[in-house]
């Protein structure tokens, strides 16, 4: 005997079909929201971080105070850039 | 095509370029003497690496501006060192901020940095930007003796190149940024506050539009040359530069003009230099020249600056 009211029937349904529609819709819109804002960090850190790449960096002096900032995870950062290891002995590893 | 800018001598910051070995530094010193003389609180600086002012002035001058007489201040910036102090205060700030594992990565990555081709010329920027903010608060007027004319083209334009570099960091940061709140809002975290990225980059950018606008609208630039063909080709090529950059041009210096009436080797000298001194009036003349005649000795004392701070004077500089 159903002793549920119409109401909590219809709330049971809502939950069930809201986590329908998060497993198909939103978890992987929230991977890709997630790979996007990886992927626009590390441009972010390659464009000030141009001399660690080999390549000369006109704004070198103007941005040197934005590296302590982007340092603490460049291993990070190099790993997902599939290089197992990064720069001159003593950039990173 | 040049244009006369009748305001030209009421710009509060004069720059003295030209080539190599013409006489910028002894005119920049004369200049400087001649407006200190006039009642203004004057700085006269020099930002050529292979600095000179000191020994025409006869003092030992670095970094920071000292005051020689009353009301005329001096000094010679060295890009190095600017770039190294910078370095050190960054090193020191991040002791504080990052763990101290990553202090010695900082500190490799910070010296990287520092040893970048541009990096002496923004440093030269950087400091030079400090001098002109002291205007009117310190100083009513700035004379700069610049290197060599290369140098000094890519030091008055590097401000509005450097510019829009910049301003595309900050548009990939505040899209980074953009993408974070979004996702921070999507998981339910709470937003993170200001990025102190964003405002260092703002910072930066804010500074460098103050000095290129103080270089387009409060700035006056004086080419000085020698009456001869290889500086006057190299002063026209400059002035040309200059005006497609939206720089002032002010009255050009002519230095070290012989005598009408010598003899032997001047007279033939004298005979050359007529010619190219009509060439420079010609190309020069409607926004005025003056000319400084060869003088006995180096004129390396205050008495030799202040003859020819008369001249400058008497042909209404």
């Amino acid at each position: 005997m159903n002793t549920r009211s119409p109401g909590a029937a219809i709330a049971a349904a809502w939950r069930r079909i809201e986590a329908f529609h998060d497993e198909m819709f939103v978890a992987p819109w929230r991977q890709a929201l997630e790979r996007e804002a990886r992927r626009q960090d590390d441009t972010f850190r390659a464009l000030v971080m141009l001399d660690a790449l080999g390549v000369e960096n006109p704004v070198a002096y103007e941005t040197m105070e934005l590296i302590p900032y982007l340092v603490g995870d460049l291993h990070d950062w190099h790993r997902r850039m599939g290089q197992s290891t990064f720069g001159d002995p003593g950039m990173c590893c | 095509m040049l244009l006369t800018d009748p305001t030209a001598a009421q710009r509060t910051v004069s720059f003295f370029g030209g080539k190599g070995g013409v006489g910028k530094t002894t005119l920049a010193a004369s200049y400087a003497l001649l407006l200190a003389g006039r009642g203004h609180r004057t700085l006269v600086v020099s930002t050529d690496p292979a600095h000179s002012l000191g020994d025409v002035l006869g003092a030992s001058l670095d970094d920071e501006p000292v005051e020689l007489d009353g009301g005329f201040w001096a000094c010679e910036i060295d890009g190095e060192k600017v770039a190294r102090r910078r370095v050190e205060q960054i090193g020191e700030e991040a002791q504080e901020a990052v763990p101290r594992e990553v202090v010695p990565a900082v500190e490799r990555h910070l010296d990287r940095a520092a040893a970048s081709p541009g990096t002496v010329e923004s440093a030269l920027v950087d400091r030079l930007t400090d001098l002109l903010d002291d205007l009117p608060a310190r100083w009513d007027r700035i004379v700069v003796d610049s290197a060599p004319t290369g140098h000094m083209l890519r030091l008055l334009s590097l401000p509005a190149l450097l510019t829009p570099w910049i301003e595309g960091l900050v548009r990939q940061r505040e899209q980074a940024r953009g993408t974070e709140r979004m996702l921070s809002g999507l998981l339910g975290r709470r937003n993170t506050g200001p990025d102190p990225l964003l405002r260092r980059l703002h910072d930066r950018r804010t500074r460098l539009e103050r000095t290129r606008h103080r270089l387009l609208d409060e700035s006056v630039v004086h080419l000085v040359l020698v009456p001869e063909r290889l500086p006057l080709a190299e002063t026209e090529r400059a002035a040309q530069a200059l005006t497609d950059a939206g720089i002032t041009l002010g009255p050009v210096a002519v230095n070290r003009v012989s005598p009408p009436d010598a003899e032997g080797l001047l007279a033939d000298r004298a005979r050359q230099e007529a010619q190219v001194r009509a060439d420079i009036h010609e190309r020069f003349g409607d926004r005025g020249t003056v000319e400084i005649p060869l003088l006995r000795g180096e004129p390396t004392t205050r008495t030799g600056l202040t003859g020819i701070a008369e001249i400058l004077a008497n042909a209404g500089w």
